[in-house]
């Protein structure tokens, strides 16, 4: 298939799922803030990264899914990965506070806004690339 | 009102936006009414002050709270993971943020001012004036500038990402 060799085998998943992460953080970070004065709110945050490393590291035994009702065996594939929601427990602050930290939520917000400026980027860049050597382009 | 589109990160900051200029208003409010002693119910004005909830449909808790089914444990670097087989339906789901739910009138007591040139003053000479304090006031103030102004961040740091995307 030359869409496999094109996009799937690239970095192109991991870049979507980078952008489709950061996204998500900066929606999560956003509700974050707007909820800064109200009582009892508990902070969201995403999970995405460690996922990412474990589906990246590989692993040494896979299973093989041939049916839906199989159990997934060894890391999950990419396609796969998927960015999830939780909230963190501050075991220093009495339960029921709101502990959203205004420094840290600005601090992650740029952080993520950078993170997904050089994920759209970089993928441009790798679309560009592709266009370059369909049309026998040198890359500007 | 689910916001789970392209845009929601936008409507979320609009929303915290909206909350911190109703509370900007309540303040004005009260500012512009520190030393008013007749209103419609009758005594002096009372201060009033708005009330925030995080805006989230019941199901969207029970989404984030919501247990994976099987879940392999790891304890050994050489037992092999077995990945979460369920995942929530959609984990994007985690709030669609904040609610005005009401504006309150604080229940304390007036403060009595002592001056018996004042039409409304009792037989003792004293006023019942709102019990608004200034200070109180001027400190919500600034802190709903900053939680507006950090809104606003957040809602041009979406509108940048949503920017960049279209540049792919």
């Amino acid at each position: 298939m030359l869409g496999e060799t094109l996009f799937d085998r690239t970095t192109i998943p991991v870049l979507t799922k980078t952008l489709d992460a950061s996204m998500l953080r900066s929606r999560t970070i956003a509700n974050n803030i707007a909820n800064i004065n109200t009582p009892g709110y508990q902070r969201v945050e995403v999970n995405f990264e460690d996922e990412l490393k474990k589906a990246l590291e590989g692993h040494e035994l896979q299973g093989m899914r041939t049916d839906d009702k199989h159990l997934p065996l060894g890391q999950s594939d990419i396609s796969e990965l998927n960015a999830t929601v939780s909230k963190p427990v501050d075991p220093t602050l009495p339960s029921g506070v709101n502990n959203v930290d205004i420094e840290n939520e600005m601090a992650k917000l740029a952080e993520t806004q950078i993170e997904y400026n050089f994920a759209a980027k970089f993928l441009k860049g790798k679309f560009s690339a592709l266009n370059a050597a369909i049309q026998q382009k040198s890359i500007q | 009102m689910a916001f789970n589109g392209m845009f929601s990160g936008l409507e979320i900051s609009a929303s915290g936006m909206h909350a911190q200029r109703i509370m900007q208003n309540t303040i004005s409010s009260n500012l512009a009414n520190v030393e008013t002693t007749r209103t419609e119910e009758g005594g002096p004005y009372r201060r009033q002050f708005p009330v925030f909830s995080a805006a989230s449909d019941q199901s969207d808790v029970s989404l984030i709270n919501q247990k994976v089914k099987l879940h392999g444990v790891t304890t050994n670097e050489n037992h092999i993971e077995i990945p979460p087989t369920e995942y929530p339906r959609d984990e994007r789901f985690f709030g669609n943020g904040v609610n005005v739910d009401e504006i309150r009138e604080d229940s304390r007591t007036p403060k009595m001012v002592y001056d018996p040139s004042h039409p409304d003053a009792d037989k003792n000479g004293y006023v019942a004036m709102p019990n608004v304090s200034v200070i109180e006031e001027m400190t919500n103030m600034i802190s709903a500038t900053r939680a507006y102004e950090a809104n606003v961040t957040a809602f041009n740091a979406t509108k940048s990402m949503l920017q960049q995307a279209l540049q792919i």
